[in-house]
């Protein structure tokens, strides 16, 4: 398989066939980033689409040095956030929306719904960097770079939000 | 380092890329504390927890994403796109940033015309009235799409299924308003099994004549389809809310069952 920063140099002669190998290779990734920040599957599916759209757009600005994940989980959340303050309004999934899990799987639903709940809760800074450390794999330095702060901040701000989530998923729980 | 201390770095993260001395401090500690090695594992598993509904999400259909950035719209959305993008970097050097967005939109507009975009036609145009609609007057649709496809969601989970029925109805006209509507589908093997029904709510944007619904079905309805090569499918969209109460319905297609 090609290495990411060979397809880096790939995508910046602009060819057309690499970026399909990144919308291979990231489309799920984003797409599962965009519908657990905003709770919205069709809506998730739309910024999905328009982040590859403004990759392909931004593929001239593509650095050699570029973290080819970094740069994608940063336009997924520079649209979700643009998102968030045009409508604040989060609409969060439902277990209807899984449509009745067999019973094996009970156990597992119940946990998606409480982390679902207690996720929901948290405010969309503390959202996004727990979900850029936690689903991104991004570090502190490469979150620092999405949200634009310092690293400082960002532990800081990964600090609090986890202790949050925490408190949040114990008492859904209990 | 004492426990306080140890356990406000363990909520930073794994990979905090804490400064070294306090990196080594930290481990030095967790050698000899266990209270704070079990608070790591707990934090690990709150994470493998969030991992895990992350996981679960759907995540759209690559391989429709893949045939959608071929299409000739996705095309013209791309040349748009560029020249917006290339007049917006000429025109930071403006100083009246208020002109350059409108130049931009101004721009963005004509363009759409000059690509030959459909203009909006309501349903009063089309001498329908949206109140007296219903079923037996709407047009029969064709659906957008080829295939349903199932998805295995988890990677560690072999048994976990999602089944996505994305498809595209075309409604015929432009709507107005932006309504709430009810997307049923109706699932007929060819194996002689029930049929079954699902329905499902959806957003239908206002100035579209498109909806693009997913439906996820359960793991154990994807295990069902994946013992079948193709089943029959026949949607119809009601709005709850806005202009109309029944937006479309689509023919009963054969469709095949992607694995």
């Amino acid at each position: 398989m090609l290495a990411d920063p060979q397809l880096v140099r790939w995508l910046q002669g602009q060819d057309e066939a690499a970026v399909l190998v990144l919308v291979d290779r990231y489309y799920a990734p984003i797409g599962r980033y965009l519908s657990r920040l905003l709770g919205d599957i069709q809506l998730a599916e739309d910024l999905t689409q328009e982040t590859f759209l403004d990759a392909y757009i931004a593929l001239p600005r593509l650095r050699a040095d570029s973290n080819l994940s970094a740069w994608l989980f940063q336009i997924a959340t520079n649209r979700a956030r643009k998102h968030m303050r045009r409508q604040r309004l989060v609409r969060w999934l439902s277990l209807d929306e899984f449509m009745g899990q067999s019973a094996s799987h009970e156990e597992a639903v119940v946990q998606r719904e409480q982390v679902g709940r207690a996720l929901a809760q948290l405010p969309d800074d503390y959202r996004i960097c727990l979900l850029l450390q936690t689903w991104g794999g991004l570090s502190t330095t490469e979150i620092a770079q999405v949200v634009g702060k310092g690293e400082a901040a960002v532990r800081m701000t990964l600090v609090r939000a986890r202790r949050r989530f925490r408190t949040l998923y114990e008492d859904t729980s209990a | 380092m004492n426990c306080e201390r140890a356990q406000q770095l363990l909520l930073a993260g794994p990979d905090a890329a804490l400064p070294g001395a306090l990196r080594d401090a930290l481990q030095a500690h967790l050698a000899v504390c266990p209270i704070c090695r079990r608070e790591r594992e707990r934090l690990a598993q709150l994470d493998q927890a969030l991992v895990d509904y992350v996981v679960a999400a759907p995540s759209g259909s690559v391989q429709a994403a893949k045939r959608q950035f071929r299409t000739p719209q996705m095309q013209r959305r791309i040349k748009v796109r560029r020249v917006a993008s290339a007049v917006g970097r000429g025109m930071q050097t403006v100083t009246v940033r208020g002109a350059a967005v409108l130049a931009v939109v101004v721009l963005l507009i004509s363009l759409g015309v000059g690509f030959g975009l459909a203009p909006a036609r309501t349903l009063v145009q089309l001498g329908l009235s949206p109140f007296a609609m219903h079923e037996p007057t709407l047009p029969v649709l064709p659906i957008v799409g080829d295939q349903i496809w199932v998805e295995r969601v988890s990677p560690r989970d072999g048994a976990l299924l999602q089944a996505h029925v994305p498809f595209e109805v075309q409604i015929g006209y432009t709507l107005v308003s932006a309504p709430e509507a009810l997307v049923s589908l109706r699932l007929a093997p060819d194996t002689g099994q029930p049929t079954r029904y699902f329905t499902t709510p959806v957003r239908v944007a206002a100035g579209t004549n498109r909806v693009s619904v997913r439906f996820i079905l359960d793991a154990a309805r994807a295990r069902e389809l994946l013992e079948l090569d193709t089943v029959q499918l026949e949607v119809l969209l009601r709005a709850t809310t806005g202009e109309a109460p029944m937006l479309a319905r689509t023919t009963a297609g054969r469709w095949v069952v992607a694995r």
